[in-house]
């Protein structure tokens, strides 16, 4: 949590040097996300053209936006939330949701043994999740991408989709499940084909 | 010593869990991420070293997020020429735009509280209308705020010396030839 610090109050910085009309802040701060918006932006939508305009719309809502900037959240989260409500727009959709979650639903009971969903997930091979997360439903996927590809934090994660912290604990669950559920699907497959 | 539980023992566990036997699994994926917070790294910690399911949770986790890392890698990339669109639309005429922008600008966080809406409900991630519906993105941003007067000061002496110069060179002038 420390090392992220540093990074943040950069961050920060070139939020309030964008706001006072520094071009340069805003090149940086391109610099250093871009690539990562892209990449999130691309969840969303297979056209890359469509995807570049919407991460292009994002750094211009971020420009003119900048002098809002509270600094109540972090600078990448409040980016990766702009990205997320751009790629609403474009898409045409009033909100990215997923289907209605109930955290009471999906929550383990205490146990001290390893689960087999667990265990599968473990034994998989790097190739066999990539697979799985390819075929996720966007929103699950962007659950686990924001996590462990941009490394956010839960609270930074509720930022970002509108959500209470319980949910992104659940959602994660949710999506770690359908993760398992998609491999095992993929193996029936293959032992059908196999036949 | 690692105490692993007996099998035997689940059905005793799920209805009753003990503090020592709260589990952990809700919180690793942001353990494997590197965001939780010191304190409650250390119970993770503490708690793994004891309880093997949750250290196949955790194992779960890793695999999910080293997979995840190599498919977001896989999909980045941005053609630089998006920049090039990025600073054309933002100010087509920054630097008159940017030397006309006082210091005296208020700062982020003199600036009044942006509207909430249903998915930002402390409006911290809304862009200020005022700022979207106006172009080049340098306009004022608080209805109080004026830019200084331009100094008239220095132009009207400049003007002033200028005469006296052509008037010394017109009455030089007419002493050498008449």
């Amino acid at each position: 949590v420390r090392a992220r610090e540093p990074a943040a109050d950069r961050a920060r910085g070139l939020v309030e040097r964008m706001a006072a009309g520094d071009r340069a802040a805003l090149e940086e701060l391109y610099t250093r996300e871009s690539a990562a918006l892209f990449a999130y932006v691309r969840l969303f939508t297979a056209e890359r053209e469509l995807a570049e305009e919407i991460v292009q719309d994002t750094f211009v809502a971020v420009w003119r936006g900048a002098s809002g900037f509270a600094g109540r959240a972090s600078v990448r989260s409040w980016l990766f939330a702009i990205a997320r409500r751009r790629a609403a727009d474009a898409l045409r959709r009033p909100r990215l949701r997923v289907v209605p979650e109930d955290a009471a639903a999906f929550a383990e009971l205490p146990s001290s043994a390893p689960s087999p969903e667990d265990l599968a997930i473990a034994a998989a091979t790097r190739q066999e999740l990539k697979d799985a997360l390819g075929r996720m439903n966007p929103i699950h996927r962007e659950a686990l991408e924001l996590t462990f590809a941009y490394g956010l934090s839960y609270q930074e994660l509720a930022e970002v989709l509108g959500i209470p912290l319980g949910t992104v604990k659940s959602r994660l669950n949710h999506a770690k499940r359908a993760l398992r559920v998609l491999m095992a699907d993929a193996a029936d497959e293959a032992e059908r084909t196999d036949r | 010593m690692t105490i692993e539980r007996d099998p035997s023992e689940w059905p005793r566990l799920r209805r009753a869990p003990s503090d020592a036997d709260e589990h952990v699994r809700d919180l690793l994926p942001s353990y494997v991420n590197g965001t939780l917070e010191p304190v409650e790294f250390g119970r993770v910690s503490e708690h793994l070293a004891r309880c093997a399911g949750c250290r196949a949770a955790l194992r779960s986790w890793e695999a999910i997020g080293t997979a995840v890392r190599s498919s977001a890698v896989a999909s980045a990339g941005v053609r630089d020429r998006l920049l090039d669109r990025v600073m054309g639309e933002i100010e087509p005429t920054a630097s008159a735009e940017m030397a006309s922008v006082p210091t005296s600008r208020p700062s982020p966080s003199s600036l009044p509280p942006l509207p909430a809406t249903d998915d930002d409900p402390e409006g911290a991630f809304a862009a200020p209308q005022s700022i979207a519906a106006i172009p080049f993105g340098l306009e004022p941003l608080a209805a109080d705020w004026h830019p200084e007067p331009p100094e008239k000061g220095w132009p009207l002496i400049a003007e002033v010396v200028a005469a006296a110069i052509v008037l010394l060179i017109v009455v030089g002038v007419f002493l050498v030839y008449r």
